[in-house]
């Protein structure tokens, strides 16, 4: 896991020592207080196991920990926490679609077998989430971080600052983003969706 | 007819994201502004097709507060970068006393015999060597003086390194000790994993040595 955050971590120029203005070790932890459930939850989202985006999370707050002097402004730190997170688990997913081939095959087998409504609905479950993610990891990283923040529940403020823009700037990235989802959605699986 | 409004504005009408009074004056433009009715019209019904799509990706219960204390991803709990060069070290130097150990044993085999150390030792004490062999011949293969043997056979039985190197220098109350085998049947480990599952100290272990 430590190489797909070294991977994905992008480089911060600028200095920002939270000790020097007064929050000690503090900074961190009101970070971690605040964000982890929410960072865990679109991890799981986006990765479909709880376990995973837990064990990404603990990485990326622990990377977080060890750069206090990295970041200019407080709201920086936001934006690249939800960044790394994000493209973190874009990784995660990447790296156990193999895994995850091999898996529905055998519960395409076994559907066979056994003829159950309730595997079938679990199948066709699983088939529209592997849609939708493979969507999303085809967009540029800032649109489907924007929408999988937004499907979240975050408001416009907070995705301001979990994207690194202005609020007032929101309304537009989201609706292009929503545009190039659609767009891509539907070259992608028909229209009939 | 008032002004027309941007896309950016009239998605952030269609999550209410915007001031009353900006709601409003929207509302009112759409009722005569076909084009902006249309776009919003057409926004609207993509934003609800993308929301149902998204949908479609699990929602999982997150509890309020993380099972796990900030403490265990605080900055001075991280584990220092030095730590999985000095374990390395660690090993290299004991595979490198293991195999200096194995070859003065084996210098001392190959070198000091009773038949050839006996002569040299009357010689230096101005004696003629005797016409026989102070010790046997068939005494010759037995390397080591029995006496030495006796002495060092109870240290083979027992760990060569009877102490455990720290990687951390926070104490731990429970931990799990895995034995490793680095080499099966010559050199083992024994690894004690932390809580977290962290290694936290280890040692040799070459109970299958003589040396």
């Amino acid at each position: 896991m430590a190489d797909v955050i070294g991977i994905v971590q992008p480089v911060e120029g600028v200095t920002w020592n939270p000790a020097a203005a007064g929050d000690r070790g503090d900074w961190f932890d009101a970070i971690f207080r605040e964000h982890y459930p929410r960072v865990v939850g679109v991890l799981a989202r986006l990765t479909g196991d709880r376990a995973q985006a837990e064990e990404i999370a603990s990485d990326v707050f622990c990377k977080l920990s060890r750069r206090p002097g990295a970041f200019a402004k407080p709201e920086e730190v936001t934006a690249w926490l939800y960044r790394v997170a994000t493209n973190a688990g874009f990784d995660a997913w990447r790296a156990n679609s193999r895994r995850r081939k091999h898996e529905e095959a055998a519960g395409v087998e076994s559907l066979r077998t056994t003829a159950s409504g309730g595997a079938l609905d679990e199948l066709l479950r699983e088939e529209r989430c592997a849609r939708v993610r493979v969507v999303l990891a085809s967009l540029k990283s800032r649109e489907a971080e924007l929408l999988l923040l937004r499907a979240s529940g975050m408001a416009y403020r907070e995705l301001a600052g979990a994207v690194g823009v202005q609020p007032g700037s929101v309304g537009t990235l989201l609706a292009r983003a929503e545009s190039e989802f659609e767009r891509r959605f539907r070259a992608r699986y028909g229209d009939n969706v | 007819m008032t002004a027309c409004w941007s896309e950016g504005e009239l998605r952030a009408c269609l999550d209410r994201e915007l001031p009353a009074d900006e709601m409003e004056r929207i509302g009112v433009h759409l009722g005569e502004c076909p084009a902006c009715r249309s776009l919003y019209v057409e926004m609207s019904g993509r934003a609800a097709q993308v929301a149902e799509w998204m949908s479609a990706l699990p929602e999982v219960e997150v509890p309020a507060w993380p099972p796990r204390t900030v403490r265990e991803l605080a900055p001075q709990r991280t584990r220092a970068k030095w730590v999985p060069v000095a374990v390395a070290g660690a090993l290299a130097a004991g595979l490198a006393l293991l195999a200096m150990a194995v070859a003065n044993r084996a210098d001392r085999r190959a070198i000091v015999t009773p038949a050839e150390t006996a002569p040299v030792q009357q010689a230096a004490a101005g004696i003629a060597p005797p016409a026989v062999p102070l010790i046997e011949t068939e005494q010759a293969p037995a390397v080591r003086p029995a006496a030495l043997r006796s002495r060092r056979a109870p240290a083979a039985r027992r760990p060569k390194t009877d102490f455990y190197l720290a990687l951390d220098d926070d104490p731990i109350e429970t931990g799990l000790v895995v034995r490793v085998a680095l080499d099966p049947g010559a050199v083992q480990a024994d690894v004690i994993l932390g809580p977290d599952g962290r290694a936290r100290a280890f040692r040799l272990v070459s109970d299958k040595l003589n040396f």
